[in-house]
């Protein structure tokens, strides 16, 4: 308890500050008289002197002495206002990265769903099913479809009689923008939810009521949402009568029933405003046949509580078998594995979208930046420190304790990196929502990005910092003889070089080079990306996708309609083709089965389904697939006319290894088809990623394939007028199809744009830190070097008499801060490459050990320290030696 | 010049806390009061100037052995009481029996004992 009563009393005497003073004065006065009117009058002592020996044993005296410190801190850092500066916004540029990458990575790693009640027993549900599912080659996604839903809800909730572990499992879907009114007028995010979303989660309604077992059914849409608080306030002006009123949404027409309270965002990366029941999303789904909640699909993200006996061993075990048992029950599916993972999403097993990759690396890259700041920071006070050594040694003979100088040296440093702090601060906050935008455009957060966490990061960092940069430069300047320094000052002490300031400097050469290493292997793999060949050409091709529920409507076959609308298009300025085609370049691939003539399933070639792709026969020219051998389909391969097949090189040679692939017979769909004969071999093409090896394609005349949809419009256009050619194509195609549930039309090269746009924005950040990098580097060898030459004035002046000239002079002193940038270059080039394996995940066609970016960083780094120490040799070796030889 | 006692001698170094605290356990005193009971009790040999009870007093404070209030004196004045707290018994009880052992072992060196 001893503990507490002090505290207690040092935090009031903190809070009463001088009228705890006045407190002591009053006691000590009172003390007086009555010793006054004992002792006859007679008081004794000094009353000031009482009075300040109790405050310095309060904690006054220690806000007296740090109140003193920081003002004589102030007062010498106002006198040299060029190093405050600099110092200052080092310290700024290393905290404010730092600051800002820490609130991203808060915000995506760190800090559970805000909203949720007990967010430790929530678990994400991840899906392992037994094939790729990513196209960078992952196998595991946090999505399910109804089914799985269902079983394993099931599953949990009925345990065996030998077992009590239990869990409830939510389903969302991801928070994706609906036209809200009359006329979709204003965009809001919506998340289809199970019905036991909210109660599971622990949300209570802020108003009216959340969703319950009236919900519950899948078969009957439910017309009811919840709204979220800022969605009542924004849009529905935050009024109460808003509980019952029927609102258009998309194509639904809901009644608002509750409203969620304002920090809850769901559980979606982008934070929802409105959640509807599941049970209506197939209202704004594509229907087929089949009932949504009946196939199968990657369309539901679960999440799981746990009970409070729950083993989660044992109810994955359970949750597979229900998997299995359902697998079985549906006729040709593969079964998944289930895996229980963190809430955050991040943090989860399943492969991390690349801009989360990213974000990790700059915030270490971001980590590498404070320390260069940190050691650049740090050689200045140590220069700073050693051209106050007379200061220091009169304060010293003063009589200044030792302890007394650290304290107001490390107070130095702290004012300088608090000071630092608060402008990276202001950094941060309009970092961290730029970078937001940058990394993440499509994601949607609530809250703002620096908060009390970021603060109290900062703060830690600035305090350390302040102190690392301090230390040294302290220990260093109050040690050694105090008459010698007093006599000389810090010239004639003899220059001797400091290894300290030695080791700063090789330390930001070193941290300089990684940086520029890891800029110099981005930049070159965003080009080795962009140089990929695709097999055809984005910037040229615009297409069309069309949603269609009624075809019926149009007749059993949308194709001639389609291609009706297609030769419209012809006449467009800047249409150069048309194409019709059952799927457009880089939208996705389909596969079909295929056999040999002998009877052999050509289904699998190698390991690989081939995709196909039926098209009209200016389908090739449209996107640039280029002919190898044989022939491109023409207007002669029609219906009746003999079936004919173009395959892709890979194709041809996969399953033709050993012959010619033109004028193979292969049979499609069934052993007893009739031959298609290859008539040609064209260039591989990329079916859905830009970094993807090209999977096996052939292709077949659309007029030879009666019973195929072909929804896809594909144009040829110049590339200048592609916007104003996908306006026109959607508007025509919305004229047609009025009641089309989705009508897009937009250029290849604007689809696949955002799988440039990581290696896009990785290039500019590593390129960004690079250069900040360097400049902090030029800075510290600028500095260093400057104030050898000021230590040597005398010993270059003594050279100069002696007859060295002004090249002897330059090479001693470019010589000297060369050796140590060199070593730290060698140390620095060491270290990229053993970090290199750390950013392997951000590198394409391009290893961390490249010679060329190894070579390009140190000549770099080279170039730059050269140039920084040759302006202040210059300077020291132009002068006069008689001046030089006289400044003592 | 700190006006120390002058013809009396000091109170030995590092007692003047344990002999507050002694004090204390009478019940809760002002400051006066403090340094003139110790002086009553040892026939004005230890004479406390205001110049080291009050910087004590103010350590005790900080140390949490002595919680301290603003109450009515019997003249109807205004003053400072200082009680001792439970952490500040514990700590007087082992200054005490340290301070035995002290003095035992002092006087056996003096051949007193």
């Amino acid at each position: 308890m001893s503990i507490v009563h002090g505290w207690m009393h040092r935090v009031y005497v903190l809070i009463r500050g001088e009228r705890y003073a006045e407190e002591v004065r009053r006691e000590m006065n009172f003390h007086r008289e009555l010793d006054a009117l004992a002792q006859g009058g007679n008081s004794l002592g000094n009353e000031t002197y009482h009075r300040e020996s109790v405050r310095e044993t309060t904690v006054l005296a220690w806000l007296d002495r740090l109140e003193r410190n920081v003002m004589y801190a102030l007062r010498g850092l106002r006198r040299s206002p060029g190093f405050s500066a600099t110092v200052i916004v080092t310290i700024a540029l290393g905290v404010g990265v730092n600051a800002t990458m820490f609130s991203l990575l808060d915000r995506l790693l760190l800090r559970p769903p805000p909203g949720v009640s007990a967010p430790n027993e929530l678990r994400r549900v991840y899906n392992k099913p037994g094939y790729t599912v990513t196209p960078r080659g992952g196998n595991i996604v946090p999505r399910f479809g109804y089914p799985s839903f269902a079983a394993m809800q099931d599953a949990w909730r009925n345990p065996d009689a030998n077992t009590d572990a239990t869990a409830q499992l939510i389903a969302f879907t991801s928070a994706d923008s609906l036209g809200l009114g009359e006329a979709g007028e204003t965009p809001v995010r919506v998340s289809f939810v199970s019905s036991n979303f909210f109660s599971v989660l622990g949300v209570r309604p802020i108003a009216g009521r959340t969703f319950g077992t009236e919900e519950a059914a899948i078969e009957s849409p439910t017309p009811v949402m919840v709204i979220s608080e800022r969605l009542w306030r924004s849009t529905f002006g935050g009024e109460r009568a808003v509980l019952g009123r029927r609102v258009r949404i998309g194509r639904l027409n809901l009644s608002v029933v509750g409203i969620a309270p304002g920090d809850f965002a769901g559980l979606a990366e982008s934070a929802a405003d409105a959640w509807i029941p599941l049970n209506n999303y197939g209202g704004t789904a594509i229907s087929g046949d089949t009932p949504w909640y009946k196939s199968y699909g990657y369309s539901l993200t679960l999440a799981a509580r746990l009970g409070r006996a729950a083993n989660e061993t044992e109810l994955t075990t359970r949750a597979n078998t229900a998997l299995r048992a359902l697998a079985s029950s549906m006729r040709g599916r593969d079964s998944a594995d289930l895996i229980l993972g963190s809430i955050i999403e991040a943090r989860g097993p399943a492969e991390k979208p690349s801009e989360i990759e990213l974000t990790t690396r700059v915030a270490a890259v971001a980590v590498i930046v404070l320390l260069l700041a940190c050691a650049n920071v740090a050689s200045l006070m140590l220069t700073r420190a050693t051209r106050r050594a007379r200061e220091i040694a009169v304060r010293r003979a003063l009589g200044a304790s030792r302890t007394r100088l650290y304290e107001q040296l490390l107070t130095e440093s702290i004012v300088l990196a608090a000071l630092g702090g608060v402008a990276a601060v202001l950094l941060a906050t309009w970092g961290a929502t730029a970078l937001q935008r940058l990394l993440f455009p499509k994601s949607h957060w609530v809250g703002a990005l620096v908060n009390w966490r970021v603060l109290g990061f900062s703060a830690a960092v600035v305090f350390v910092a302040g102190i690392a940069m301090g230390l040294a430069p302290a220990l260093l300047s109050t040690r050694g003889d105090v008459v010698a320094s007093l006599r000389a000052g810090a010239t004639e002490r003899g220059y001797r070089r400091s290894k300290l300031g030695a080791a700063l400097l090789g330390l930001q050469a070193a941290l300089c080079v990684v940086l520029l290493v890891g800029a110099g292997l981005l930049v070159r793999s965003r080009a080795n990306v962009e140089a990929i060949d695709l097999g055809i050409e984005p910037s040229r091709i615009v297409f069309s996708g069309l949603g269609v529920s009624r075809e019926k409507q149009y007749g059993s076959d949308i194709t001639p309609v389609l291609a009706q609308v297609s030769e419209g298009m012809r006449g467009f300025p800047g249409v150069e083709a048309t194409a019709l085609a059952t799927s457009a370049p880089m939208t996705g691939i389909s596969f079909t089965t295929m056999f040999r003539p002998n009877g052999d399933s050509m289904t699998k070639i190698a390991g690989q389904y081939p995709t196909y792709t039926n098209v009209s026969v200016e389908y090739f020219k449209v996107a640039g697939i280029r002919l190898l051998s044989g022939r491109l389909f023409t207007s002669a391969d029609r219906e009746g006319a003999p079936l004919v097949m173009v395959v892709s090189r890979k194709m041809a040679r996969l399953a033709w290894p050993a012959q010619q692939a033109l004028g193979q017979c292969v049979l499609i769909g069934k052993q007893n088809s009739p031959c298609t004969t290859v008539v040609g071999v064209v260039e591989d093409t990329h079916g859905m990623g830009v970094i993807e090896a090209p999977a096996m394609a052939y292709y077949r005349p659309l007029a030879q394939s009666a019973g195929f949809r072909a929804p896809f419009i594909v144009l040829r256009v110049n590339p200048a007028r592609a916007a104003a050619v996908s306006t026109e194509l959607r508007t025509r195609l919305a004229r047609t199809f009025p009641d089309a549930p989705s009508i897009s039309a937009r250029p290849v090269a604007a689809m696949i744009d955002s799988q440039f746009r990581s290696w896009r924005i990785g290039a500019d950040l590593f390129t960004a830190f690079g250069l900040l990098a360097v400049i902090v580097a030029a800075v510290g060898i600028y500095s260093t070097v400057a104030y050898g030459v000021a230590m040597r004035t005398h010993e270059i002046g003594v050279r100069m008499a002696l007859g060295a000239d002004v090249r002897a002079i330059l090479n001693l002193i470019v010589s000297d801060g060369m050796m140590v940038v060199g070593s730290g270059i060698v140390v620095g080039v060491a270290s990229a490459l053993s970090l290199g394996r750390f950013i392997a995940s951000l590198l394409f066609g391009v290893t961390a050990s490249d010679a060329a970016t190894l070579i390009g960083a140190v000549a770099i780094l080279a170039a730059v320290a050269v140039c920084a120490s040759l302006v202040p040799a210059w300077r020291g070796a132009r002068v006069d030696a008689m001046v030089a030889l006289r400044t003592e | 010049m700190p006006p120390a006692a002058v013809s009396r001698p000091d109170v030995p170094s590092g007692t003047l806390d344990m002999l507050i605290l002694r004090t204390l356990t009478l019940g809760s005193l002002h400051g006066y009061a403090i340094a003139q009971h110790i002086a009553k009790l040892s026939d004005g040999v230890l004479k406390v100037a205001q110049g080291s009870l009050y910087p004590a007093l103010e350590r005790l404070l900080n140390k949490g052995w002595v919680t301290v209030r603003w109450a009515e004196t019997p003249t109807k004045r205004q003053a400072r009481y200082y009680t001792i707290s439970r952490s500040g018994r514990k700590q007087l009880d082992t200054r005490e029996s340290d301070y035995d052992r002290v003095t035992h072992a002092i006087a056996r060196v003096l051949g007193r004992a």
